[in-house]
């Protein structure tokens, strides 16, 4: 390791991994994504140019990397099972939480990355519009309109299953 | 204030916040149980990833001075020979030197020297003829590394080839050589609990 990427690692290594066992729900998975993502700085470690934090910076790869390995739709269920559907869950009304688990996977298997990289940072993570924006790297009302496109795409699925 | 991100909290702890926004957000977590207690487990698992990770050796890459120096750190050595084995300190003729490199800069170690996570250790040993060394520490949760192993001929100030980065363990931590005249056969890590 180059001695940058090393002390980042020593002092933001926990922050990967959290954040990928937050993710993707298991430990195994969580430390291939802190091995995958401290290797891709290695490689190229010039892509960290300062413009944010280290943290946000880590966040947006963690979160890239994590995605790839969502379209493994066994985790991916996972995710949304433990993360989004508590989020939003049905009214005492609806479906059983089995049912509705099954609606947010269907609905966030289909969401193209972007979105669903805007619905794990707004709804996982809780983060404001603001956060968001420089995650994404985009202007704070269109990661609102982000934010508003996946919440409509959620509602929408769930009324069409209620 | 509503309750901060978990990308906010991360920031707080790993202190990469602005002044006043730190501020604020303490004063949010102070004030908020669900809050504290996602800090306290951001902070559980920054402790366990750092205690986790290996104490590493690397090799020596700042320039240190050559001067002879004064022992730093408490010396334990035990000698072979016929000496009534025990523990001694500075001033055998044997010792070792501990130079710091703290953000960059160098400088030798004081007696009780704070060090900080992240800051490299290079021990140097002045010997009078040659000897078979061994050196160790103790951090302050009692684990043991051995750093190293190995016979050194007779020289002053001479540089063991690899450095110490120190890792998250927060407390005291000693540093003991053994200069021994024979291989240290009988010097296990077992053995060095006992020397302690």
């Amino acid at each position: 390791m180059t001695a940058d990427v090393a002390t980042i690692y020593r002092t933001h290594g926990h922050v990967v991994l959290r954040r990928a066992r937050r993710l993707l729900g298991n430990d195994d998975d969580a430390r291939d994504v802190l091995q995958q993502v401290f290797v891709a700085m290695l490689k190229g470690p010039d892509r960290f140019r300062g413009d944010s934090s280290v943290t946000t910076y880590l966040y947006r790869m963690t979160t890239n990397v994590c995605l790839q390995r969502m379209r493994n739709v066994r985790v991916r269920a996972n995710l949304l099972d433990r993360q989004v559907a508590p989020a939003y869950a049905l009214d005492e009304r609806s479906e059983s939480a089995a049912e509705t688990s099954a609606l947010v996977r269907q609905l966030v298997a289909s969401l193209p990355d972007e979105l669903a990289h805007v619905a794990i940072a707004c709804f996982v993570d809780g983060m404001t519009h603001e956060e968001i924006a420089e995650q994404v790297g985009c202007t704070r009302r269109h990661a609102g309109n982000l934010v508003e496109a996946a919440r409509r795409a959620l509602q929408d699925c769930l009324k069409e299953a209620v | 204030m509503i309750c901060p991100s978990e990308l906010r909290l991360d920031q707080l702890v790993v202190g990469e916040l602005a002044v006043a926004v730190a501020r604020e957000t303490r004063t949010h977590v102070a004030e908020c149980l669900p809050c504290r207690r996602r800090v306290a487990d951001i902070e559980r698992e920054r402790v366990a990833f750092v205690h986790a990770l290996p104490r590493r050796r690397a090799p020596w890459v700042a320039g240190i001075s050559a001067a002879a120096a004064a022992a730093a750190i408490v010396v334990v050595a035990t000698r072979g020979g016929g000496e009534e084995p025990g523990n001694r300190t500075k001033g055998s003729g044997e010792h070792m030197s501990v130079y710091v490199e703290h953000r960059g800069h160098v400088h030798q170690a004081s007696l009780d020297e704070r060090v900080e996570p992240g800051d490299k250790l290079q021990m140097t040993l002045t010997l009078r003829e040659a000897r078979h060394i061994s050196l160790f520490g103790t951090d302050a949760t009692g684990a043991t590394t051995v750093y190293f192993e190995g016979r050194l001929d007779a020289g002053t100030d001479i540089p063991l080839p690899n450095s110490i980065i120190l890792d998250g363990t927060l407390g005291r931590e000693s540093y003991v050589v053994l200069f021994c005249a024979a291989p240290l056969t009988a010097c296990t890590t077992d053995t060095f609990g006992v020397v302690k």
